[in-house]
């Protein structure tokens, strides 16, 4: 189905999108493609009203203004950065810096960047190398495994805790836990508060452990940082790292091993040319949808290029749109490693600008890179992939079952 | 004092421009780039605008 947009006699272009549709998260590609054509900025009267931005220039323009646009809830409780406000937003804390606007913002952000910066990262490599390959070990024992789960998932919380120096004995719930405070798969407020309950015990063990007992980790950095920070900031910043690490990494590497399994050409290319595969993290964080689309709140009234945008007025910043704008990048739907995509938006930008995005990069091409040299003939069984039926803000998937191959070592 | 943009890291996000808009600017491309004639900004507000540029793609000598 495509999206029929109509011009309101005041200028504005609107259109019946609801990002969380069944119709958007099967057809998302032709309703983007249609009200990018439309507008830069399309009004939607779902969830209460809101406008999408759909451009490149448009959303990153709008990304970039933190002071303009608010990641948090207003005096109205409207904010937040999904639209609607999931169950028990309004009673959790905050996740930070995430949810947090301006120089508290920016004060979680000189903590935690040097961290995760292009550096560091390139300093944990070795660390990284062990992880994915620990993972792979044991799939190639499997034979039959889920990417997300079997291979990805193991990675991505063996990394995280080891950076950041948790001890989580059984880290698929713990994470997925924290993915459920924040989006709309939970139950309900009361489900929302005793994930985020046992969640928030063990955070508080292992800080006041770091406290007592100083050791080599991001936890330990932020308990002696300076200046001092409050234990709920702590807790949160833990908290909103932890969910970072999870679900997009997880949907990107499925997503990506989906696509080398369906184009042998792009599979084959980068068995043979290894140096090209980091670039090809980048193109398929153009190329797939991971992160659909965070929502904002307009400070103030504004004008932007004609379009009236008052205060409170609720926004998504729609990040697959943006990066298949064709005026952006040409033949949008072509995987392509010559187009230097590394300006895209599957990880933001910004202020808000994923964070750990170099070391997400950094896992990726790993995974990658070990996947075509210990399981040259991988194959996945791609009529069996399941995808979350909600996409209004991440790509999940649920399923995506794939085959080590023959030769596997 | 000198201020130097990588132009190379640089990938457009914007943060030295929101925080110190009287020294850096946006070129047509969404590139960060000093402004011509700025004065020399306070040491503390370059050091803070550098730390939070995400691609770390600001340096400065005195």
């Amino acid at each position: 189905m495509s999206s029929d947009t109509i011009t309101r006699g005041d200028g504005v272009v609107t259109c019946p999108f609801d990002h969380h549709s069944a119709d958007f998260s099967q057809n998302f590609r032709d309703i983007y493609d249609d009200v990018r054509s439309a507008a830069p900025l399309v009004w939607s009267d779902a969830h209460g009203g809101y406008w999408i931005a759909t451009t490149f220039e448009m959303v990153r323009r709008l990304a970039r203004d933190s002071e303009g646009f608010t990641v948090s809830r207003s005096e109205e409780r409207v904010g937040g950065i999904l639209i609607p406000a999931p169950p028990g937003a309004e009673t959790r804390p905050r996740f930070v810096p995430g949810e947090a606007d301006g120089e508290e913002h920016d004060a979680y952000r000189l903590a935690l960047n040097p961290h995760f910066s292009r550096a560091r990262i390139a300093e944990l490599q070795p660390m990284i190398e062990r992880h994915v390959t620990q993972a792979f070990d044991r799939v190639v024992s499997m034979g039959d495994f889920d990417v997300a789960y079997d291979l990805v998932a193991p990675i991505l919380s063996g990394i995280a805790c080891e950076i950041m120096g948790l001890e989580v004995e059984d880290p698929a719930p713990f994470f997925d836990s924290l993915m459920h405070m924040v989006d709309h798969g939970s139950d309900g407020a009361d489900d929302v508060m005793s994930d985020f309950d046992r969640s928030w015990a063990y955070i508080v063990e292992v800080v006041n452990e770091r406290r007592a007992e100083p050791r080599d980790d991001v936890v330990t950095a932020l308990v002696q940082y300076e200046p001092k920070f409050t234990d709920e900031q702590i807790h949160m910043m833990i908290l909103n790292v932890s969910l970072g690490a999870n679900d997009t990494t997880k949907s990107l590497l499925a997503q990506a091993l989906i696509y080398l399994d369906e184009h042998p050409d792009v599979r084959h290319h980068l068995a043979a040319h290894p140096d090209a595969i980091r670039p090809a993290v980048d193109e398929f964080l153009r190329l797939l949808p991971v992160a659909m689309g965070p929502c904002r709140t307009a400070t103030r009234d504004m004008d932007i290029d004609g379009v009236k945008i008052k205060k409170n007025d609720r926004l998504m910043l729609a990040f697959p749109s943006a990066n298949h704008d064709p005026a952006k990048y040409a033949n949008p739907r072509q995987f392509d490693l010559d187009r230097g995509s590394a300006q895209h938006l599957g990880m933001g930008v910004g202020s808000h600008f994923c964070l750990g995005a170099w070391l997400a990069k950094a896992i990726s091409a790993t995974t990658i890179r070990q996947l075509l040299t210990r399981c040259p003939n991988f194959s996945v069984d791609t009529d069996d992939v399941e995808i979350g039926s909600n996409r209004s803000s991440l790509t999940a998937l649920e399923r995506t079952p794939a085959h080590v191959g023959q030769g596997a070592a | 004092m000198k201020i130097v943009i990588d132009r190379e890291l640089c990938a457009g996000h914007g943060r030295c421009v929101e925080l110190l808009p009287d020294v850096f600017e946006l070129d047509e491309d969404g590139f960060s780039r000093l402004r011509d004639g700025a004065a020399d900004p306070e040491r503390g507000a370059l050091e803070r605008v550098a730390a939070l540029c995400p691609e770390l793609a600001i340096s400065y000598t005195d």
